[in-house]
């Protein structure tokens, strides 16, 4: 049955592509921020230490690292419950045809995961194109690094996944928990 | 559009004795701000196989809370509601779920059909999460929309159809699963009377051939006409029980 | 949902009054409508309408505010820290330079020191001729471990005055204050204060003796030289020594020293400002400064996201207002709730970015720094707050009343 709800899933975020412009934008733009941060640490830190200021740099750059991770928690979760609102009266007729709690919960993630996954890919792919174009012509002084894009990479797709699944998995539960009929009157 | 289910006299299936839905001393009990509603006063009421009842009263006389609580969509405050037999009391909310698909479809008054599937897919739903069979599962599916007269209609998706072609899918929806009962709720609210007569007559067809049970709340006296029992409802209160069924009661 | 805070409104567009059945609660919801709709000027009315929205689904607005804060906060931090290394380059440079256009150092070229805030030499100056009637100041410099932490530590060869000039912080640090006696490096001397640097002052001998040689010059033309723009090549030529007026380029390991000069400009930028450049531009500019920007972007787009979950909860409340005639109170209703979570996420962003870089990089955190960057994220908030709250607004105004209170879209 599980296996079934994930097929209505997957069907239901076809469908639905176009709701996901939004919230693949805003974990782009975080994944975006993160892999940036991470990937150009390297060269800045050296850079700092030739003039003398290398542990602070450091310093700097880990707090800047964490509070964009933050953000990018922060804003999936913003866009997970919009996406529960919005699906509220469909978790409302999923229960009233008499439909298990357990795949209404598999199927109501699956969207919250593509459009965390699709965001993060998209974000990192124009970070670390976007990286290499800045140093290539000169625009920027600072070159990526290699072992630091890797880990932005790692954590801003990591992140943005555990965070939409965490975010979504509880309001669906709680709205799947529901008597249906308190689903479908509250409209959405 | 005349009915595509032939009715004969007496073409009924033979009534047995135990009743699909038992409801007895039933409150319902809400808090609305500092006041206390009573949306249920102590209603017991009786559903035998085959009937078409229907539950007629003005806006807040409680039919809706009544008709959700015989189909498992929400609990009573005090009170037992047996369907098919069982306490419902006794069932957890995902056990319920399972006594629900079995045994009852529903019909909204707003169809509450979901938007993205289409006409087809919206039919299936009920056992869309179910191991069957998907061809089968899919032929079940244009086969009562073709009872229902909508197989022109499969494949849209219900913002291309009209309300009464949405309320038919739902109809057929609530069949797939083969339920003992069907419940609904003001089906004919929102549809002209033209399409409002169409849907009853659909409903009553249901009962007389298909040996499906079918409760209906409503205001609209079309549906009353039609129905083979008649409950009348007030505050919260059942005031008055009529058998109006051409055949003799059990 | 919170029932002890629930209007009316609330329970009815919430269904917690009961299903019973959706024409009633249509219209149970126009009744309570229109019996809350606060009395008093519009004004007032929109801001306790807010409020109420808001204490209806806190943990909502809480995580937008937090969203947008989080945002505004890494802007903030960014941009703190960027006018912080700029400060205090050009503090620096200015203590150094104390007014003299010429600038010579050595071969080991000179380093900023943070601990100090301070630049330092890392080698002995060049021998320096000087054309006739300039002044050329040699100065000592170093790194001074004293009793009360590194300090850094001047002495211009050649003045003697017994006196030892400290700014408030080495002062601190040193647990003295003007008129008493310091001992450095074995000579008496009486303190004065000056500035506010961890900076230390003191006669040409005493300072050799303590952090000895290394150090640079400070030369300044004659009076008859004073305004001429080509004081670089002037003392290049009798000096022997290459000059630049780039303070990016260093001096050659192999050679002698370098001249910098420090007037003119390029590309409109002093010496100074180009220096500071150095600090945050090599840095911070191309790689944070994109931070700062995309960040603003992330805010912006978070706003609008939660505004646009917050229409679609709300959409047959709004459909009563506007049928009842209120389709104009829907929008300042929204213009309001979005200045309210921005003020509010700008506030905390602000006040959490300050704390952050104080704790975090106090060497770098300046409060004008904080304020400049604060302020320069606020001149963005008025134009997010309106169009944060008109894109999801326009949406829901095309619709037509009888659209949003039937739930179809």
């Amino acid at each position: 049955m599980i296996a079934a709800g994930l097929s209505y899933g997957m069907l239901s975020t076809r469908r639905r592509a176009r709701e996901l412009i939004l919230p693949i934008i805003t974990t782009a733009t975080g994944a975006f921020l993160l892999v940036q941060v991470l990937s150009l640490a390297g060269s800045v830190r050296r850079q700092a230490a030739s003039l003398g200021n290398g542990t602070e740099i450091y310093r700097a750059i880990v707090l800047i690292s964490v509070v964009v991770l933050l953000v990018g928690v922060v804003e999936v979760a913003v866009c997970t419950t919009r996406t529960v609102t919005q699906r509220t009266r469909e978790i409302g007729v999923l229960g009233a045809t008499g439909v298990r709690r357990a795949p209404v919960v598999a199927a109501l993630l699956v969207e919250p995961l593509v459009a965390a996954l699709v965001g993060a890919l998209v974000g990192s792919a124009v970070a670390v194109a976007g990286g290499f174009v800045l140093s290539a012509t000169g625009v920027s002084s600072t070159s990526p690094d290699v072992a630091g894009t890797v880990v932005g990479v790692a954590l801003a797709v990591g992140v943005s996944v555990v965070a939409s699944l965490l975010t979504s998995a509880m309001p669906t539960w709680r709205a799947a928990s529901r008597p249906p009929i308190r689903s479908l009157s509250s409209g959405g | 559009m005349t009915s595509l289910i032939e009715a004969g006299e007496g073409a009924a299936a033979p009534r047995t004795d135990e009743p699909v839905v038992r409801a007895e001393h039933v409150w319902k009990l809400h808090q609305l701000g500092d006041e206390v509603v009573k949306a249920l006063v102590d209603a017991t009421l009786t559903v035998l196989p085959g009937e078409f009842a229907c539950l007629m009263g003005p806006s807040g006389s409680g039919k809706s809370t009544l008709l959700n609580m015989i189909g498992g969509l929400d609990r009573p405050t005090k009170g037992t509601v047996f369907i098919d037999g069982t306490d419902t009391a006794t069932l957890s909310e995902s056990q319920f779920a399972a006594l629900r698909h079995d045994t009852v479809g529903f019909i909204f008054q707003s169809y509450n059909l979901i938007p993205f599937l289409s006409a087809v897919e919206n039919v299936e739903l009920p056992l869309m999460f179910e191991p069957v069979n998907r061809g089968a599962l899919r032929q079940r599916a244009l086969d009562l929309l073709d009872l229902v007269g909508l197989s022109h209609r499969a494949n849209h998706q219900p913002a291309k159809l009209s309300g009464g072609e949405q309320q038919r899918t739902a109809i057929a929806r609530s069949l797939i699963g083969q339920p003992r009962l069907v419940l609904a709720d003001e089906p004919t609210a929102n549809l002209d009377q033209r399409t409002g007569a169409i849907v009853v007559r659909l409903l009553r067809d249901l009962c007389s051939s298909m040996s499906v049970t079918v409760v209906a709340s409503t205001h609209d006296p079309l549906v009353a006409e039609e129905a083979s029992r008649v409950l009348r409802m007030q505050d919260g209160r059942i005031v008055s029980n009529t058998n109006q069924s051409h055949q003799p009661e059990a | 949902m919170n029932h002890a805070t629930m209007s009316p409104v609330d329970a009815a567009v919430s269904g917690t009054s009961g299903p019973p059945g959706e024409q009633d609660t249509r219209d149970a919801e126009q009744q309570a409508a229109v019996s809350v709709m606060p009395a008093g000027s519009t004004g007032a009315r929109l801001l306790r309408f807010a409020m109420a929205n808001i204490a209806r689904r806190p943990e909502r607005f809480l995580l937008s505010v937090a969203g947008i804060a989080l945002a505004m906060m890494a802007v903030i931090v960014v941009r703190t820290i960027s006018v912080g290394f700029a400060s205090s380059g050009s503090a620096s440079l200015a203590t150094v330079l104390d007014g003299a256009p010429l600038w010579v150092v050595p071969a080991d070229g000179v380093h900023y020191d943070p601990s100090v805030a301070m630049l330092v030499a890392d080698g002995s100056p060049p021998a320096l001729q000087v054309p006739a009637g300039w002044h050329a100041h040699r100065i000592v410099n170093g790194i001074w471990a004293s009793p009360g932490g590194k300090l850094a530590l001047f002495g211009v060869v050649g003045a003697a005055d017994g006196r030892a000039v400290l700014g408030s912080a080495a002062a601190r640090a040193l647990g003295t204050s003007a008129g008493r006696t310091i001992t450095i490096g074995g000579h008496v001397l009486t303190v004065s204060i000056s500035g506010t640097g961890k900076v230390v002052s003191v006669p040409g001998a005493v300072a050799t003796s303590v952090v000895g040689t290394h150090g640079w010059w400070t030369v300044t033309p004659s009076s008859a030289d004073r305004g001429r723009n080509d004081l670089g090549s002037l003392l290049a030529a009798a000096s022997g020594l290459p000059w630049t007026p780039d303070p990016a380029q260093h001096p050659a390991a192999a050679g002698r020293g370098l001249i910098y000069d420090t007037t003119g400009t390029s590309n409109g930028l002093t010496f100074t400002q180009r220096f500071s450049a150095l600090f945050s531009g090599q840095v911070t500019s191309s790689a944070l400064g994109l931070v700062s920007t995309v960040g603003l972007v992330l805010g912006f787009v978070i706003a609008v996201s939660s505004f646009l979950a917050s229409v679609q909860e709300r959409r047959r409340e709004f459909g009563i207002m506007s049928s009842i005639g209120l389709a104009d109170e829907v929008l300042y209703f929204f213009l309001v709730e979005s200045a309210i979570v921005f003020l509010a996420a700008y506030l905390a962003g602000a006040l959490a970015a300050g704390v952050a870089v104080a704790l975090v990089v106090p060497g770098l955190a300046t409060l004008g720094g904080w304020l400049q960057a604060a302020g320069m994220v606020a001149a963005y908030l008025p134009a997010m707050a309106i169009i944060g709250a008109l894109v999801p607004v326009h949406r829901l105004l095309q619709q037509r009343p009888v659209s949003l209170l039937t739930g179809s879209s």
